[in-house]
């Protein structure tokens, strides 16, 4: 009988076309039937005959209705994505052939996962038998911390038969469109143990997944932008530091120092070591929007910049974008600097702590409630006052003078279920600086924000915060006959609604941000009885900044991926307040002041709205080159005060008001991002350039402290920006590190309408940070598992100063007549720091875990100088004067423990 | 806020930073016109110095005068007084010429060359009479390695009301004291015979038969130094309400040197106009930031002239119309409560011992 058909068939396949047997039609019946009583039945009314290995489609039902639809249809849809391929041969037979390639490279990589010791799991993920003939399927995912629940932001899962790459969102979850079946799915996450997934997918479903911190750290590295996001990040200009890799990095005097390892980002220079904050790609201090579990911090340093004011082990992880700043942040023109607190474990109680020669520090962390509520709570403090009064020197005035600082951090969560989370973050930093003579400096930051997180489904996420913030800075000088006390402070309570909506291939963000500041720009009153100080307060300033955004993330494909945002800002400046009113057609000054216009409590002086466009792109030509591109504008309210190079902690953040409009800047930047040798190496150029707008300068000789009519002593002007960024990063091996190399310029202009409104005649001149070339090297070697050698170097062009060009007596007193402002440079700067780096045996469960670090900074000694000043040599003539705040080789041991 | 530049040396000391000299090289505006000087309220006549700018690193007072031009103090009515220069630099005006309060003035420089420079008007106005001037000692007694240090000294305060319609005002100092020299102990070198004695002959002795000899009384073993104002100090009269209570001027340190026989401080007070006092303030920013950590940005220093034929054309300084009130008091060696170690045997003409020292007498000493 069968031979009949066969020659039948051969027949029949001469007179047509051999898949012909592919083009019959089915009948409806097999809806609802496995896929091999499909075939058995199909083998009866029809002269065909299925090859297969019947486990191969075991479980594979049938759930359509394919009347009239031909066999190749149905073909298609139940194995197109798979591994099965279909083959007629002979006419009539239809082979079902699995494609060895893909079994193989599916054994080959289990195989050196085993090799390499990696976890692997076994997972099953919807029900073989009840399989739906159609291709793709979402696995989602949240993954987290396995102590601390904390979910992990940026880890990468990749599919590796196929190539894909997803990495997981700010709330930790991740979302990949994997073809129906067998999968190698491996996770990965910087400093934590891969794991890798023997993933059998037959459904939409989702999965938990735990990671584990990495026990030893031979693999970690260094600072760089995260593995795999150098090709696949959706925006350049973007940087994540992971905290643990600063603790293997040299430190000055034992501190280990989240913002000076910001400095080191390509883009990101400083202008000394007494310099507060950092500058983004030639933008100024007060342009960098620095978020602490999401409440602006003003003030980032302890002792005028010696040391940042961030204890580093309270945190978890700190996001910096420069380029390409996405919707959900506004407010600082030129970078934010996001950090993100731990969360405390929720399983068992754990501490650690370190030890240095200026301070030390103390965690504990731990479950209130086992898996339901934990806390972390972190303190520093510093004993520096022990050091000065060792230092041998004849100068009483410091011997009895005081240095000293603390921060604390506490965060609480609590988990009510797996879809919402409530989470308060507290945060204290406060310094004291005092000179034995006369004058204490302290000033404090202060916040607390209470967070929720509920996710109303699987796509939907939302976040609502609620916060308030406080800075404010004291002067006192006791000397009885000047006595005096200078306060400034501004208070900023917050409210913040974010929701992310996940479509796959789209990601929608939105929400809503309200600040609502209250300055007190400085008030003074004498301190002693005979003080002749007289009581003066400016205003207090209220001023509201509102925000609605919008953002959109498009996933075209694995290559192709575009962001779109837009944020709405709001700004009003409310009363009570008197503005002064000046002639028109005069300059701005106390002589020009014609009227005064009162404003009651409440009453809006001055609006501003504002329309912040945000974009960014990514094209991977190949699964490790890429380009991305980015625009942002974005308007800034506030602005800092200074007319001093370096931050001093008397600066000034002024609103802006009837005079001062809000500053502005549009950047664009470019990049190419290339990975070499499986990743071993990572490269990235980019290019951006930058505009700012109605930026406020300073009028030479200005009086700034307790001014109530600073828009005398203030200009408008304009900034301009430009550059590009190299580096290269060697991710992996016992030999890593980076180097970056930054080329940028830093203008500024500014022109007014008379020649007393004009800075350097209106012309263009170079900012207080503009540093054309910066170098930052960095690597690490590690001598075993438990030693490292750890060092970097730093170069940067002298920073711009005026100079003196001639001098002369008057009234007997030397006046140096300087050049136009910022026409000379001081000497540049570099530093080589070292570390050496023991690490405690890295058992698992023990006890105690202790690191020593000993390190120099400034290896070889030189005398960077932090200033340039001229001073009369005593006889009448003037010479320069090199300032260096670090004049010697600085070593420091410090000790690091964790149980 | 006075003592703000102090923390800039108090911070690098902790940490082993340094302050050393360095070379800059800056394009030099040397030579151009730097005007000193002006009215006030005592009598006159009144100067007007004219000299002009000098390197960064040169002799300040070495500085060339300007020569060959025609300077004039008008009034707010066009009336012109003309200010002679006898000596270079050093334009004067007639004894007899007198400011009258409530009127204007401004200097009008004439330079060789065409070049024409004015002020701008500046208003007369009568200052108040400080009310006292006092002292008081401080002792700051720090020890060192090398056994027992004094930092004791005196600091001069001053306490004024103002009345009068002045905004501004300026304080100023100059201190005087005695110094004793020996210049009849004076040695040269003198090759293989070592050191010989080699009297200055002003010291009244000379070499007579290879015996040191006295011949006249010394004419160079007392002399008279004065000190000046370092800095500045300039002030609002609003900020202080108009009056002032042990508002300190001076520091005098209770030195050997110093206080050999006693030291006189005169303390001016002067009122200004805005021009000045907005000068004086860039200066004092000037003197006071140069060392400070935080330190402010130093500007160019605009003066109240300008050049009215030419805007490219530079001047600096300043042309003062100023009442000007003054008082003095005296510190002697027993107001210091402690015993000073002898002076030292300087073998010198006392001249060359100090910047600002002359074996003039000064009034009343």
């Amino acid at each position: 009988m069968k031979g009949y058909l066969l020659s039948l068939f051969l027949l029949y396949g001469l007179t047509t076309l051999a898949q012909s047997v592919l083009d019959l039609k089915l009948d409806g019946s097999e809806e609802g039937k496995s896929l091999v009583e499909f075939f058995d039945e199909f083998e009866k009314k029809h002269p065909v005959k299925f090859f297969y290995l019947p486990e191969w489609i075991a479980e594979t039902k049938v759930t359509e209705n394919y009347k009239d639809k031909t066999l190749q249809y149905l073909l298609d849809d139940a194995f197109s994505g798979t591994d099965i391929q279909v083959q007629v041969v002979s006419g009539y037979a239809i082979l079902l052939v699995k494609d060895p390639s893909l079994v193989l490279l599916r054994d080959r990589l289990l195989e050196t996962a085993t090799k390499e010791r990696k976890r692997i799991q076994s997972v099953v993920i919807g029900d073989p038998s009840a399989v739906v003939l159609s291709g793709d399927v979402t696995l989602q995912g949240l993954i987290t911390d396995i102590k601390s629940k904390d979910p992990l932001v940026g880890a990468t899962v990749v599919a590796q038969d196929i190539d894909k790459v997803v990495t997981t969102n700010p709330d930790g979850i991740f979302s990949i469109v994997l073809p129906i079946g067998q999968h190698i799915l491996s996770v990965r996450y910087f400093n934590y143990e891969e794991r890798v997934f023997d993933l059998q997918i037959y459904e939409d479903g989702s999965i938990n997944i735990l990671l584990d911190e990495t026990p030893t750290l031979l693999e970690e590295i260094i600072v760089t932008d995260k593995a795999f996001s150098n090709i696949s990040g959706n925006r350049g200009g973007q940087t994540t530091i992971k905290l643990a890799e600063i603790k293997k990095m040299p430190s000055f005097m034992g501190q280990v120092d989240l913002i000076r390892q910001v400095q080191t980002l390509p883009g990101v220079t400083s202008v000394g070591e007494v310099a507060t904050g950092f500058n983004v790609r030639g933008g100024g201090v007060d342009q960098n929007l620095v978020l602490y579990d999401g409440i602006p911090v003003f003030n980032i340093s302890h002792v005028f910049g010696f040391f940042s004011a961030f204890n580093s082990d309270a945190l978890k992880e700190v996001s910096c974008y420069r380029g390409g700043i996405p919707a959900e942040y506004g407010g600082r023109v030129s970078s934010v600097l996001n950090i993100n607190v731990k969360e405390g474990n929720f399983e068992k109680w754990e501490g650690n702590g370190g030890i240095g020669i200026v301070s030390s520090n103390f965690t504990m962390s731990g479950p209130i409630v086992k898996d339901k509520t934990s806390v972390i709570a972190s303190v520093r403090a510093s004993y520096s006052d022990w050091m000065l009064s060792t230092v041998k020197t004849n100068y009483q005035d410091i011997q009895n003078s005081s240095v000293s600082f603390y921060d604390a951090s506490i965060k609480l969560s609590h988990l009510f279920n797996e879809k919402t989370k409530l989470q308060f973050t507290g945060y204290a930093s406060s310094d004291k600086f005092g000179l034995a003579s006369d004058t204490v400096y302290r000033w404090h930051n202060r916040m607390g924000v209470l967070r929720l997180d509920h996710s109303f489904s699987d796509r939907l996420l939302t976040t609502i915060s609620v916060g308030i913030g406080n800075y404010a800075y004291t002067v006192e000088d006791e000397e009885p006959g000047n006595a005096y006390e200078l306060d400034f402070g501004v208070t900023y309570p917050t409210f913040k609604a974010d929701f992310n909506y996940n479509m796959n291939k789209h990601k929608l963000s939105f929400g809503v941000s309200s600040i609502f500041y209250q300055y007190n720009p400085g008030s003074i009153r004498p301190a002693s009885e005979v003080s002749q100080i007289m009581v003066k307060k400016i205003n207090e300033q209220n001023t509201m900044e509102n925000a609605l955004y919008f953002g959109e993330s498009f996933q075209l494909n694995d290559r192709f991926n575009i962001e779109l945002g837009v944020r709405y800002s709001m700004y009003t400046a409310f009363g009570p307040a008197s503005v002064y009113a000046y002639d028109p057609g005069l300059p701005k000054e106390v002589s020009t002041i014609i009227d005064t216009v009162s404003f009651s409590k409440g009453k809006k002086i001055k609006t501003y709205t504002a329309i912040e466009p945000r974009f960014s792109f990514r094209y991977s030509f190949t699964p490790n080159a890429s380009v991305k591109a980015g625009f942002n504008r974005i308007y800034q309210y506030t602005h800092l005060i200074s007319n001093s190079a370096a931050v001093a902690p008397i600066d000034i953040w002024q609103p802006s008001n009837s005079y001062f409009k809000p500053q502005y800047a549009d950047q664009i930047s470019l990049g190419f991002f290339k990975n070499f040798k499986d990743d071993m190496y990572e490269t990235f150029v980019e290019f951006y350039y930058k505009n700012i707008y109605d930026l406020l300068d300073f009028k030479d000789g200005a009086q700034l402290i307790l001014n109530d009519h600073l828009e005398t002593d203030l200009l408008r002007g304009d900034g301009l920006a430009y550059g590009f960024e190299l580096s290269a990063v060697k991710v992996k091996g016992r030999l890593n590190g980076s180097l970056n190399y930054t080329y940028s310029r830093s203008f500024r202009q500014t022109k007014g309408n008379s020649l007393a409104e004009n800075i350097n005649d209106g012309d263009q001149y170079p900012s207080n940070f503009d540093q054309p070339h910066v170098i930052n090297f960095n690597w690490k070697y590690n001598i075993s598992k438990r030693y490292f050698f750890s060092s970097n170097f730093t170069y940067h062009t002298g920073r711009p100063i005026s100079a003196p060009t001639s001098a002369y007596l008057i009234d007997n007193i030397p006046v140096a007549n300087f050049s136009a402002r910022n026409q000379y440079r001081i000497p540049d700067y570099h530093r080589l720091d070292v570390a050496f780096i023991i690490e405690g045996s890295h058992k698992r469960k023990k006890f105690w875990d202790g690191t020593w670090t000993i390190s120099i900074y400034n290896v070889y000694a030189r005398k960077n100088p932090y200033t340039i000043f001229f001073a009369d040599n005593g006889n009448g003539v003037l010479r320069p004067f090199r300032m260096a705040i670090i004049g010697t080789a600085i070593p420091s041991v410090s000790y690091a423990f964790k149980f | 806020m006075k003592k703000f530049w102090t923390l800039g040396f108090f911070v690098f000391l902790i940490i082993g930073s340094c302050i050393d000299p360095i070379t800059l090289t800056v394009n030099s505006d040397e030579g151009v016109i730097v005007v000193e000087g002006g009215i006030t309220d005592k009598d006159g006549p009144y100067t007007v110095n004219l000299f002009r700018s000098v390197g960064v690193y040169n002799d300040l007072t070495k500085r060339p005068a300007v020569t060959g031009a025609f300077v004039y103090v008008i009034d707010e009515d066009g009336n012109k007084e003309r200010l002679k220069d006898d000596v270079p630099g050093i334009f004067v005006s007639d004894p007899a010429f007198k400011a009258q309060y409530g009127k204007s003035y401004y200097l009008r420089i004439e330079a060789f060359g065409g070049k024409i420079y004015e002020s701008k008007p500046q208003l007369f106005q009568p200052v108040d009479e400080i009310d006292s001037v006092y002292f008081e000692f401080e002792d700051k007694v720090d020890t060192d390695a090398s056994g027992k240090e004094n930092n004791a000294g005196f600091n001069i305060y001053l306490d004024a009301t103002i009345t009068t319609n002045v905004d501004y005002v300026r304080w100023n100092w100059t201190g005087v004291y005695e110094i004793l020299t020996f210049p009849e102990k004076h040695m040269v070198n003198a090759g293989e015979a070592g050191r010989i004695p080699d009297p200055r002959p002003c010291s009244g002795y000379r070499i007579i038969n290879g015996i040191v000899t006295y011949v006249s009384p010394c004419e160079c073993c007392s002399c008279w130094v004065t000190e000046y104002s370092r800095s500045p100090e300039v002030g609002e009269v609003d900020f202080y309400g108009g009056k002032l209570t042990k508002f300190k001027i001076a520091y005098v340190p209770a030195t050997k040197s110093l206080f050999h026989a006693k030291y006189r401080i005169e303390v001016e007070q002067a009122g200004i106009t805005e021009d000045v006092y907005d000068y004086w303030k860039l200066v004092k920013v000037q003197k006071e930031g140069g060392s400070s950590l935080f330190q402010p940005t130093s500007a160019k220093i605009r003066g109240n002239l300008q050049c009215i034929n030419d805007p490219s054309a530079e001047i600096f300084g300043l042309f003062s119309v100023s009442s000007v009130k003054t008082k003095s008091i005296e510190i002697t060696k027993d107001d210091i409560p402690f015993k000073l170690l002898p002076i030292d045997t300087l073998a010198d003409d006392c001249r060359f011992a100090a910047r600002n020292s002359s074996t003039i007498k000064p009034a009343n000493w």
